[in-house]
């Protein structure tokens, strides 16, 4: 099945590539995904969900077929599998940015996903719900990465914790990212992921939580 | 062959009791109320808590009662007590309407409004049920409790307002003097989810609506109700034009994807055709009543 | 986790893991067979047994949920006096063919009738809306229930 996911970030097309770019920076924006290793143009994650009453975890690895720096596009081929299950999931992703205005970029995340097993029975109809629910998450924790860097005097968001009356140093890649709505996660440690050139394992990590929501959707009373 | 992970079980002797064993074990405990949701996805490890809190001795939470001008449930009510209850019929003939389509007989038994309620399936009945009504839901915690609306309640498929460390103690509904309500339901077999479900009160008083609610379910409306056909019915007359109108709001309200319950624009025509017939019962009782 | 519950008013204790399913529980640890395991799913109701007198799908419940409590399964049916008039209904309207469902049948219709002791024929498919059938078609199945209503213990049941 496909999915379609979009948003829009407060920065121009080149800040918003360059930030998409910067693994370290992005990798805590995603709801319960965790990158363990990553090797020229392919990479391992592990992803964590906790959905109500549902907790999976899924490992995978997956690889770049594509990275345009001309149609700000990347695509990936990923495969997954539940750890301590026997689904399977496979997802094509193509994301795209794309200018919609000077200052803002728009994002856009095709997802194909295949599932097997037990996930093949279930409905579009939750996982379209959730991974809409995620990638707004995502997109608001990308959103407070790229105002953080875009302005560094400027008040870090609400939610952080609050820097000893001094105004907010630039962000370097060592330092905690702004307070961002990862309740969900399960968060590797930013300082041991190693550092990568490609942010777009990231958005696999949707595909993967989407193979969850195929899970949950199985209900017959 | 499903069996679930291995876990571990306490019974709660009160919801004070049952709150501090949620927060003593954490996230990986979950409240066993009726267990038809929850015993399934343990069969099929979708879910597998590490520490069960049976709640099922908690008689404070049971029971059905008028509180004022509120129906008040207690989060242990079981489908059949709602079924069966003769001042919810009293009150909302879609309490039992509703509950003759969800599950069967013997689910209906042990299956709760709370445990319903906080699975919140987006293809939960009783969610469309309390959002037409616009009821409230009282969530208790360690620091006390919380009145959470019914339209507020659902951040997601599978995840409301209640914390990790919270319990839901009950669930109320405002009574309304002269209502009529009415659910109606499309599902491939009995005891299925719904392929679609609407749900509505409508009150009629000198020949125009004055009140009314529309909850859909299985569709993906927001919060499960129709707000912009709820708004465009009130002071008009309940004519067949203006269900049909308010039919076709409802039916705008829904943004179904197609599954192997129906294709999305089947869903789509089924939001806009039930939330009709419910209208048309409904508005009739209001003014036969 | 130790569970004790009384099974037919015979209490049974065994040592289990909290995650036994009640309905296997009444078959290894009771060893009281009648009670089938079908579907998994809480759909087939063939495992419906009582708990404190109310039907339930014994597959949806741990067995630990049911401690303390009282248990009656299909073994449990037949009195002092002979068959239950459900029983002896399916037999008359040969409600069963392969009989993996009967056991559900049966106690979901002596749960009805202890409630409806006239139903309409409507109101019985109605209670066992929750039980799958896949050899008879339920008509001789709603036959036997109402055989049953219609032939309750009061009356001399030959067996």
């Amino acid at each position: 099945m496909e999915l379609e996911n979009t948003f829009v970030v407060p920065a121009d097309m080149d800040t918003a590539w360059k930030t998409l770019l910067d693994v370290e920076a992005i990798a805590p924006c995603m709801p319960g995904a965790t990158l363990t290793s990553f090797d020229g143009d392919n990479f391992a994650a592990t992803v964590k969900v906790k959905l109500g009453p549902v907790t999976m975890n899924f490992a995978g690895e997956g690889s770049f077929v594509l990275i345009d720096d001309a149609t700000h596009t990347a695509k990936i081929d990923a495969t997954g599998k539940e750890t301590k299950g026997a689904g399977t999931a496979g997802a094509k992703v193509t994301a795209t940015l794309t200018e919609e205005t000077p200052t803002t970029t728009r994002a856009t995340i095709i997802t194909d996903l295949t599932v097997t097993g037990k996930a093949a029975q279930f409905g579009r109809g939750v996982m379209a719900d959730v991974s809409k629910r995620l990638i707004g998450q995502f997109a608001d924790n990308l959103e407070k990465v790229i105002v953080a860097r875009q302005s560094p005097s400027v008040e870090e968001p609400a939610d952080a914790p609050p820097a000893a009356g001094q105004p907010v140093a630039a962000p370097n890649p060592a330092s905690p990212a702004p307070q961002l709505n990862n309740d969900a996660l399960d968060l590797g440690n930013a300082a041991l992921v190693p550092v990568l050139k490609r942010v777009i394992p990231v958005l696999v990590g949707v595909a993967f939580v989407g193979v969850v929501i195929w899970w949950v959707a199985r209900r017959r009373r | 062959m499903q069996t679930p992970a291995p876990t571990d079980y306490v019974r709660a002797t009160s919801v004070s009791h049952a709150i501090s064993l949620l927060e003593e074990h954490g996230e990986e405990s979950r409240i066993l109320a009726g267990g038809h949701s929850l015993l399934p996805m343990m069969k099929l490890r979708i879910a597998r808590p590490e520490m069960l809190i049976d709640i099922n001795e908690l008689d404070e939470l049971r029971g059905i009662r008028v509180d004022g001008d509120e129906l008040v449930l207690g989060a242990m009510v079981t489908h059949r007590e709602v079924l069966e209850s003769p001042v919810l019929f009293e009150h909302y003939a879609i309490f039992r309407e509703c509950e003759k389509v969800i599950a069967d007989p013997l689910v209906r038994n042990r299956g709760t409004v709370g445990g319903s309620m906080c699975q919140a399936d987006p293809s939960e009945d009783l969610s469309a049920v309390g959002s037409a009504l616009r009821g409230s839901v009282v969530i208790q915690g360690a620091s006390g409790t919380r009145t959470v609306p019914l339209r507020e309640f659902h951040e997601g498929p599978y995840e409301t307002q209640v914390e990790p460390a919270e319990i839901m103690t009950e669930v109320r509904f405002p009574i309304r003097p002269g209502a009529g309500s009415a659910y109606e339901k499309v599902e491939r077999r009995v005891g299925d989810w719904p392929v679609c479900s609407a749900g509505v009160y409508v009150v009629v008083s000198d020949g125009l609506v004055t009140d009314c609610g529309i909850g859909l379910t299985a569709v993906s409306a927001e919060h499960f109700c129709a707000p912009a056909a709820e708004a465009f019915l009130i002071g008009k007359a309940p004519t067949e034009d203006n269900l049909r109108s308010a039919a076709q709001l409802a039916a705008d309200a829904a943004d179904p994807s197609s599954d192997q319950r129906g294709p999305a624009d089947y869903k789509k025509h089924l939001a806009n055709e039930l939330t009709y017939r419910a209208l048309v019962r409904a508005a009739a009782a209001s003014q036969g009543a | 986790m130790q569970v004790s519950m009384n099974i037919n008013g015979e209490p049974v204790t065994a040592d289990i893991e909290a995650r036994k399913l009640l309905v296997h529980f009444i078959r290894e640890d009771a060893g009281l067979r009648g009670t089938h395991w079908g579907c998994d799913t809480s759909n087939c109701g063939t495992c419906t047994v009582w708990v404190d007198g109310e039907a339930v799908k014994s597959c949806t419940v741990l067995a630990a949920q049911a401690g303390g409590h009282e248990v009656r399964t299909v073994e449990g049916l037949e009195g002092a006096d002979g068959l239950d008039p459900v029983q002896q209904g399916f037999i008359e309207c040969h409600g069963l063919q392969c009989g993996f469902c009967t056991p559900g049948m049966l106690m979901t219709a002596r749960w009805l009738l202890d409630q409806n002791p006239n139903p309409t024929k409507d109101e019985i498919r109605e209670a066992i809306s929750g039980q799958i059938c896949r050899c008879t078609g339920y008509k001789n199945i709603v036959d036997a229930i109402h055989w049953a209503a219609e032939h309750p213990r009061t009356n001399e049941v030959t067996a």
